[in-house]
């Protein structure tokens, strides 16, 4: 898990300046007004913030995934060398699922009732996948089963015949296709370490418990084995202990898969437990950029300190919990300059008239506040 | 002078949250072109219906003795009748009675068929059981005929047929709102107000009941349309208005036997059926768009 | 040892089993376990932290106390009356003293009707207010839990989660109660706003020297408003001790276990600590296993723990588990 981050990484996912907002009758809601965000390759970068701040904006809009009267009106999303925001909706297709996979918070809303979980895992795979190879493997393997029980010279000689065609397989049938890619649900549902997989693949959503439903999802997920694996408060809806299992096993098969995590999520335990870097985000914009370990020991910006305050600690014992003043502004009426100036016991006359960047104060830790320039 | 300037003000800020909602659902309907149309157009016919005595040239019932079968003119823009009277008069005063017919019909089965499917809904049981069955009965007979039966038992004229639909039509309101109500039964605001000590009868009307007018609403307005082509149905049949009254669809009947000499008097008429309806299925539909989840802003 | 005079709660023995119908006739297939024999004491003013994962019947527990799921066994006494078995306008008495506050603050709202009617409902009920009365009353609660006056003829979508929750609050504070079941009360809202709304709880339950049973699963926000902290597991109470205690030492399995899978913010302590991965999943209520409803999953089961259930015993001074294990 420790990514050696002295070594410029390559970066996968390049965000630039985006801005995704929502025309409703009130007014113009600036859900995300101009963020920044790097992923590199094969680290798990955590994306916190509270309601309202636009992280699953963050998501929704990297997949192009956002609905009117949302709009991504600015900006630039580059991954491995393309901008997502300039592609056509075919091309896009291809990417989601395939490249950029997502699971999503409530894993019973999320999922198809009326399918098992098998259809639903060997649908992506079709979708994406060119499963001719998988199925011509297939045949031989079978043919070389049937052969161990009964020898056969016509059954050598098709089976030498099949593996010369390997190289270039020929066209399947649908039937062949579908075959071949419940055998790989199977697969990846035995990677994501669903007990009895077998019988998994062949039962609907609701037999399953809430755990391993998000488990299929997971499996679904990552099975074209996607570069990018976005987790939208993926272990929110489950139990602790559940939740530690998923937390474990995404930790396991990251390498495994060889995927970059984006995990978003407003629990900062979640993001201590398995995040190397983590961006914190308030009112559409992204104020706080570091490693895990610099942004607990450190943070920087008032408005992570007072979370890290308000949280009520396991050890130690304070009586009252140290609270932020005020509440998260309106999205369409933000404050003037620093967004969170007017709950912010440092506030400076400057805070008000002018909006701080995001800027790198040490190592690899961004902040955008006045008080550090 | 100064309590009640007082209770006054009070009492609109009361409303105040209402009318804000209000003004929301209008500017979401206005979005919609369709419902735009269908709204000008029923509120032509209801201005119509309300100010007839001053927008129509004639009274319903009037007879100009040289003027029967005259094709639409200046003076008589849609046209006489065999008696001389002026159609364009007779349909805006047919439009009071059918818009009335209208709101009365949908106006007491959506009352009656709310009370009762609040408290079949929200109690169950064997109160449930037994008011549905009730209702089962009345939904057994093809609505058409039952009201005919009651028309023609009770004898042919409007306020009997009046009666005879709404008994034909409460049911399935019971129906629609014992179904909002099994669902709000449920829910969490229901268990807080049995919490604080609650009856039941505070929890049907104060609770169930408020939450049950968007649905309701929607029906209503639909219906509206269907009452009106129904109760002009049942006219021209001749279980309604009588021989000579300015109704739509004793009209259409009066019209049938000279359409081929006097087309206008049956068409504008079934124009006036058609349009009508026609509005108030647009706005209905509408307002089954604008109404649920979007409210949850 | 009981001072009758210092509890305000004593639940004996609470057992709900809700039966699973199946079929046209609706016969009877089996129950779900959901409260499976719970007793505890509650003292006046002070907090019992009830936590468990979901399906343990926490929730169950917090609607039996106040009868709004009627228990299937067991005894409920209220300031040393039984209500166990009261009727309607007796308990209606009682539904006075004891208030609850639900963990989705916008279910539990009326949607079409305005906050000051929603916190003036309990006062109108039992004819505590009218007109002028009731208006100043429910200002004076909405001022006390941090609202103000033009929130008044509001509808509650027009609030923030932690404002409604505010005003829930307010509601169950109308009728002047002693005791208040809390059941999620912040687990539906954001870090900051959970964090005023504890810290508003706890000034209330000074001021008004309220009791509280804080059900949750969150074993942070537990520990920061409990004095005695109950853990529950598939229907009963695994393990029970002073606040301090419990975090010192979990002497249950399952106790060990959910504290070391809880996230907490310190990447430094968490990394470090040793984790105990439970294996499967939490089982279901319907047919919960045999003897000891954990051993299926703990790491230290013995042979009799499929057996025999243990009992909820001292095992050190006011600490209480089901287990063999310390035996």
């Amino acid at each position: 898990m420790e990514v050696n981050l002295s070594e410029l990484p390559e970066t996968l996912l390049k965000i630039r300046n985006l801005k995704t907002y929502f025309f409703t009758y009130a007014g113009v809601v600036k859900a995300l007004d101009g963020i920044n965000l790097d992923v590199y390759k094969g680290e798990t970068m955590g994306l916190v913030g509270e309601t309202g701040c636009g992280k699953s904006v963050t998501s929704l809009s990297i997949l192009r995934l956002i609905q009117p009267p949302g709009k991504i009106v600015e900006g630039e999303i580059w991954f491995k060398e393309k901008d997502l925001l300039k592609l056509t909706d075919e091309e896009m297709r291809k990417i989601r699922g395939k490249e950029i996979a997502m699971v999503f918070q409530d894993p019973a809303t999320y999922i198809n009732p009326v399918l098992t979980v098998g259809d639903q895992i060997a649908e992506v795979i079709m979708l994406h996948q060119d499963l001719k190879k998988d199925v011509l493997e297939m045949k031989i393997e079978e043919l070389t089963k049937r052969l161990e029980e009964k020898q056969n010279e016509k059954l050598k000689d098709k089976i030498e015949e099949l593996k010369k065609a390997l190289n270039n397989p020929p066209a399947p049938t649908k039937r062949e296709t579908k075959k071949a890619a419940y055998k790989k649900a199977v697969e990846v549902l035995r990677l994501v370490k669903m007990p009895y997989p077998e019988k998994v693949v062949t039962q609907y959503p609701h037999e399953l418990s809430g755990g391993m439903r998000q488990r299929a999802m997971i499996a679904m997920a990552l099975s074209c084995k996607p570069d990018l694996f976005i987790a939208d408060e993926a272990t929110t809806a489950l139990d602790v202990t559940i939740q530690a299992q998923i937390l474990n096993l995404l930790n396991e098969i990251k390498k495994e898969v060889e995927t970059s995590i984006l995990i978003i999520t407003h629990d900062l335990g979640i993001v201590a437990e398995i995040c190397d870097r983590v961006a914190v985000m308030y009112a559409g914009l992204i104020i706080e950029e570091a490693e895990t370990l610099s942004l607990f020991k450190n943070p920087l910006h008032p408005y992570t300190k007072g979370l890290l305050n308000a949280i009520p600690k396991l050890h130690g014992n304070p009586s009252r919990l140290k609270t932020i003043s005020g509440s998260v502004p309106n999205l369409i009426n933000l404050p003037s300059g620093c967004r969170f100036h007017p709950r912010c016991e440092y506030a400076m006359d400057i805070c008000q008239k002018q909006e701080p960047k995001l800027i790198e104060v040490e190592k690899n830790h961004k902040v955008s506040c006045h008080l550090y320039r | 002078m100064n309590t009640r300037k007082n209770f006054l003000n009070s009492w609109i800020k009361d409303l105040e949250p209402q009318w804000r909602e209000f003004k929301f659902t209008i500017y979401l309907l206005r979005q919609s072109p369709l419902v735009v149309a269908g709204f000008i157009i029923i509120s032509i016919f209801i201005i119509a219906a309300i100010f007839a005595p001053w927008i129509a040239p004639y009274g319903p019932e009037e007879r100009i003795w040289n003027e029967q079968m005259q094709s639409p003119s200046l003076k008589h823009l849609f046209g006489t009748d065999e008696n001389g009277g002026d159609i364009f008069s007779r349909v805006i005063w047919g439009a009071r009675i059918d818009l009335l017919i209208a709101l009365a019909v949908v106006g007491s089965a959506a009352l009656i068929g709310s009370v009762i499917g609040s408290i079949s809904g929200y109690m169950g049981g064997k109160i449930d059981e037994a008011l549905m069955r009730v209702t089962d009965v009345f939904l057994a007979f093809p609505g058409l005929i039952l009201a005919m039966a009651i028309a023609a038992a009770l004898g042919r004229n409007l306020i009997n047929l009046t009666i005879a639909l709404i008994v034909v039509w409460w049911p399935s309101y019971a129906r629609l709102i014992r179904g909002v109500a099994l669902s709000e039964r449920e829910k969490l605001y229901v268990e807080a107000a049995k919490a604080i000590g609650a009856k039941n009868a505070r929890i049907v009307f104060r609770h169930i009941l408020p939450n049950v007018i968007y649905p309701l609403l929607v029906n209503a307005t639909l219906d509206l349309g269907s009452v009106i082509l129904t109760a002009a149905g049942l006219s021209f049949i001749g279980f309604g208005a009588g021989a000579g009254i300015a109704e739509w669809g004793r009209m259409i009947s009066d019209g049938r036997n000279y359409l081929f000499q006097a087309p206008w008097m049956a068409t504008f008429p079934g124009l006036a059926i058609l349009l009508s309806s026609l509005a108030l299925n647009l706005v209905g539909d509408g307002l089954r768009d604008v109404l649920d989840p979007r409210l949850r802003r | 040892m009981i001072n009758s005079d210092n509890v305000i709660l004593e639940v004996k023995d609470l057992r709900k089993l809700f039966p699973i119908k199946e079929g046209v006739l609706g016969k009877i297939k089996g129950y779900v376990y959901a409260v499976d024999g719970v007793s505890f004491n509650l003292k006046k003013g002070e907090t019992l932290g009830l936590v468990g994962e979901s399906g343990c019947g926490k929730t169950t527990v917090g609607r039996c106390v106040l009868r709004l799921i009627e228990p299937t066994e067991g005894e409920i006494i209220f300031n040393g009356v039984n209500i166990t078995n009261l009727s309607f306008s007796e308990m209606r008495k009682f539904r006075r003293e004891m208030q609850i506050v639900f963990q989705d603050p916008y279910a539990s709202l009326n949607p079409r009707w305005t906050i000051k009617n929603i916190i003036g409902e309990p006062l109108l009920i039992h004819g505590l207010a009218k007109k002028r009365e009731l208006h100043e009353k429910v200002l004076e609660l909405l001022l006390k839990v941090g609202l103000s006056e033009d929130h008044l003829n509001r509808f509650p979508h027009e609030f923030s989660g932690g404002q409604r929750q505010r005003i829930c609050i307010a509601k169950a504070l109308a009728l002047k109660p002693k005791f208040i079941v809390l059941d999620e009360p912040t687990s539906s809202l954001d870090v900051s706003v959970q964090a005023q709304i504890l810290n508003l709880l706890m000034d209330l339950q000074q001021e008004l020297k309220l009791t509280y049973l804080f059900i949750s699963h969150n074993l942070s926000v537990i520990k920061h408003v409990s004095n005695r902290i109950a853990v529950m597991y598939l229907g009963k109470i695994v393990e029970l001790a002073e606040k301090e205690d419990l975090f010192a030492n979990q002497i249950h399995p399952y106790t060990k276990a959910l504290f070391s899978a809880i996230p907490i913010p310190d990447p430094e302590l968490t990394r470090k600590r040793n984790k105990i991965i439970l294996k499967g999943d939490v089982p279901s209520p319907i047919n919960p296993p045999s003897g000891c409803r954990f051993h299926p999953r703990c790491e230290y089961a013995m042979d009799i723990c499929q057996k025999q259930e243990p009992k909820l015993i001292e095992v050190e001074k006011n600490h209480f588990a089901a287990c063999f294990l310390p035996a």
